[in-house]
């Protein structure tokens, strides 16, 4: 399912006060598609996300999935927040976290049982359910939110900056753990993030934002074979330079581009 | 022993409805509460002999305030109540630093003031009754009896919370036991060493007035006893108002107070 | 916190030794009596080397203990009928009023502490009857309700509902708002949100409330059954301070002390446990 984000706008604060933060932005994430959104801090990505979800609204502008328009959290749709220790519930085993998130969809004892021994093998943390989140490493309980956002089946899956507090390592396990379950679970992704080589490394395709207001800069084709690899792609000439160009982008926005 | 620090909480920390909202709301809420307690007298679900009505006991605040033994016994409730808080805090503070300052002090202590924290102050008053009579001297002797523990539990928890590395600056310029604990310890208690105090001013508030209800010869409680006896349920609601207003009056002056006296914490 | 360990040839999950937990666990808790054990020395003392009919020895006092409150058979736990009869009374007063006052409190505080306007109506109202010393109702309660088990259940209710009330607000006030956004995108019902999600969020801080509220609770219980009843624990002290004997007094203190005692620890140990997800600092070492 398309999720279509046609002419939106944000401002905080009102008259005088207002600050738009996100200025008439348009853009489709088509099905079955991986795009990252990247930009330098105070560009709205994290706000174009959070509206996408459903848990913002617009100050103008619609945004649909499919044809319908989004005026709250939709069905089908997951998101996977950047700060684990405070979006999966403490209180709850692990299991019970998943199940929390099927309560919507009102299933069956048996099928809510399967689903989540499926999300939780597919994360890497078979037989881990009746553990608590605060037992788990940082890692670890990202892979449990992951697997909340997949047990839903849902078609389109938010990420917003899911890995920014974890280390190197332990980053770039969870980085091809998405790639691997986006493909299991036929999910649409957009997966904010502020680091470039994790934009290019993980997309199909890359919208760059400027700040100032928020805005789309560029709009990139990631051209690079699948499945990915962390060296093999990384060595790959194409994704330097694209790796370079949306530096460029970022970074050093008001350099014309050298090539 | 479980540790039980987060039990001593003051009343009202809340920021919520804490901001004076539209004062309409807050008025439309009082008003709302005064017709249901008009109603309750109205459809005889209390009888007019327990529950007077709003206005008679509104028309009975001049008795209340024009009884000289009231406000003599209200000044001795606040005398006790403040000899309490005064002398409860010295001492619990002293012992607190004492008993956080050694290693081999500070569990057993734990379980000293838990155990005892957990024995209902009333039940000593018939005992102090005995010792020390029906004056002034039973009264804060049984109200400080409630009130040191709140005061110690917050003291041994505010040390035990101070920053590490602060403790570490004092050693490193090689300060003495007096200084370290004047200058680092100390304050960085004080914040919770206050909650403790606000706690203990209501509780003390309390067992003062309970031990009055139970024969003291003076004070608030004694006189709304007596006015009970005499059947003028309208001026004891009255009197109860007058506490009420006084007792939240206290509260915010010292939730005010403590909030001048810790600014520097929330900059932290 | 993590005290499991992997066996490394069966790659099982398995707890250390429970029992030797339990038995350090003791062993370090006996440990910790001995101040306590010094200051009951200490009275024992003082009760004997000044002769005070007031205040005698512990030991005397524990001896009469067992006098009045044990001695029954084994089918009643070796307690007597006066224990049975008297702690039933007391502490079904206790329980009616304490949980009447937790269930309406925190129903009453998750309300205060959703609604803006409806915390804005009745915020102040609710901290002014905080503020009311609660004691000072007990003449009032009696005349509504005769000298009868209700009041005494109606004043411990009065008394302890507002500590819970103002922390259940002030904790569901306080969520983490990530967690809302979180169940907000996971659709969850209504009943999910309230049950599983902003009541477990702001336990720490109703729980805290509770605790306050369980020692008020005590405390009204015995000082209304002091004032006027014809059973329950509080009427034993009176009967016996009324007769002169003395040490029935003390050892009726001491069953009083030790019900205290046991509930808080009771209290504790739920306490723990339901908020054993809080990451907590070094303090628990106290």
């Amino acid at each position: 399912m398309n999720v279509v984000v046609d002419r939106v706008s944000k401002s905080y604060g009102r008259g005088a006060e207002a600050r738009e933060v996100l200025t008439e932005t348009s853009l489709t994430v088509r099905s079955q598609e991986f795009v990252s959104i990247v930009g330098p801090s105070g560009c709205g990505k994290s706000t174009l996300l959070m509206m996408m979800a459903g848990l913002l609204r617009p100050t103008s502008g619609e945004i649909r999935l499919g044809d319908e328009p989004v005026t709250g959290p939709p069905a089908g749709l997951s998101v996977v927040f950047q700060d684990y220790s405070r979006s999966l519930f403490p209180w709850m085993s692990v299991r019970r976290n998943l199940t929390t998130a099927l309560t919507a969809s009102r299933l069956g004892k048996e099928e809510q049982r399967s689903r989540v021994e499926h999300a939780l093998e597919s994360v890497g943390l078979a037989g881990k359910g009746e553990m608590y989140p605060w037992q788990m490493s940082g890692g670890m309980q990202q892979r449990v939110a992951i697997a909340r956002a997949l047990v839903t089946e849902p078609t389109v899956m938010l990420m917003d900056e899911p890995f920014a507090a974890v280390d190197a390592q332990t980053r770039a396990d969870l980085e091809d753990l998405v790639l691997r379950v986006r493909h299991e679970y036929d999910v649409t992704v957009a997966f904010v993030t502020h680091d470039i080589d994790e934009s290019v490394y993980m997309a199909d395709r890359i919208v760059v934002l400027a700040a100032n207001p928020g805005r789309i800069a560029a709009d990139l084709t990631v051209d690079l074979p699948r499945p990915r690899d962390q060296v093999e792609t990384k060595l790959d000439a194409r994704f330097a330079k694209l790796r370079s160009e949306v530096f460029r982008l970022v970074m050093r926005p008001d350099t014309p581009a050298t090539t | 022993m479980q540790t039980d620090h987060a039990a001593v909480r003051g009343p009202d920390r809340a920021d919520w409805g804490g901001r004076a909202g539209p004062v309409a709301l807050g008025v439309t809420g009082v008003v709302s509460l005064l017709l249901l307690w008009q109603l309750l007298g109205s459809l005889d679900v209390v009888p007019r002999s327990s529950l007077p009505g709003p206005w008679s006991v509104l028309r009975a605040l001049p008795t209340i305030l024009g009884d000289q033994d009231f406000l003599a016994g209200a000044a001795d409730s606040a005398a006790a109540t403040a000899i309490t808080v005064v002398v409860g805090s010295l001492v619990a503070v002293a012992v607190g630093l004492v008993a956080s300052s050694f290693a081999f002090l500070q569990r057993p202590t734990m379980v000293v003031v838990n155990t005892f924290r957990s024995v209902p102050a009333t039940a000593l008053i018939p005992i102090g009754v005995l010792i020390f009579g029906l004056g002034m001297e039973m009264k804060v002797s049984i109200a400080l009896y409630a009130v040191v523990w709140p005061i110690l539990i917050n003291t041994i928890y505010g040390v035990a919370t101070t920053e590490p590395m602060r403790r570490d600056v004092a050693r490193s310029l090689r300060w003495g036991w007096w200084r370290q604990q004047a200058l680092v310890t100390l304050p960085s208690a004080l914040p919770s060493i206050l909650t403790g105090v606000r706690v203990a001013v209501g509780i003390a508030l309390v067992v003062v007035i309970s031990t009055e209800l139970l024969g003291a010869r003076y004070g608030v409680g004694t006189v709304l006893v007596q006015y009970t006896q005499a059947s003028r349920p309208e001026v004891v609601y009255a009197g109860v108002l007058l506490l009420g207003t006084a007792g939240a009056l206290l509260f915010s002056a010292l939730v005010r107070a403590e909030r001048r006296l810790v600014r520097w914490v929330h900059h932290d | 916190m993590t005290s499991r360990t992997t066996s490394r040839i069966t790659g099982a999950t398995m707890r250390p030794n429970r029992a030797a937990i339990a038995l350090r666990r003791t062993a370090s808790g006996v440990g910790n009596l001995w101040l306590l054990a010094l200051v009951l020395v200490l009275w024992e003392i003082y009760g004997r080397v000044s002769g005070s009919l007031f205040v005698p020895p512990i030991s005397r006092i524990l001896q009469n203990f067992g006098d009045v409150w044990l001695g029954g058979p084994a089918s009643h736990l070796f307690l007597s009928d006066l224990f049975w009869s008297e702690v039933t009374t007391s502490l079904s007063r206790f329980a009616r009023g304490w949980g009447l006052a937790v269930v309406v409190g925190i129903g009453c505080g998750v309300v205060l502490g959703r609604s803006r306007v409806i915390a804005q109506m009745y915020g102040p109202v609710v901290r002014f009857f905080a503020a009311i010393p609660n004691t000072v109702l007990l003449p009032i309660a009696v005349q509504i309700f005769g000298v009868a088990s209700n009041m005494n259940v109606f004043l411990i209710f009065l008394g302890s509902v507002w500590v819970v009330m103002i922390n259940t607000a002030d904790g569901v006030a306080g969520v983490d708002p990530m967690w809302l956004r979180s169940a907000r995108s996971l659709r969850v019902p209504r009943w999910v949100l309230y049950l599983r999600v902003i009541v477990p969020a702001a336990a720490p801080q109703i729980l805290a409330g509770l605790r306050v509220s369980l020692g008020i609770g005590l405390i009204l219980m015995v000082i209304s059954e002091l004032y006027a009843t014809t059973e329950g624990l509080g009427f034993q002290i009176v009967v016996a301070q009324s007769s002169f004997r003395y040490l029935d007094m003390w050892s009726a203190f001491v069953l009083i002390g030790l019900i205290g005692i046991v509930l808080n620890l009771a209290f504790g140990r739920i306490e723990t446990r339901l908020l054993r997800w809080q990451r907590r600092s070094g303090l628990d070492a106290l």
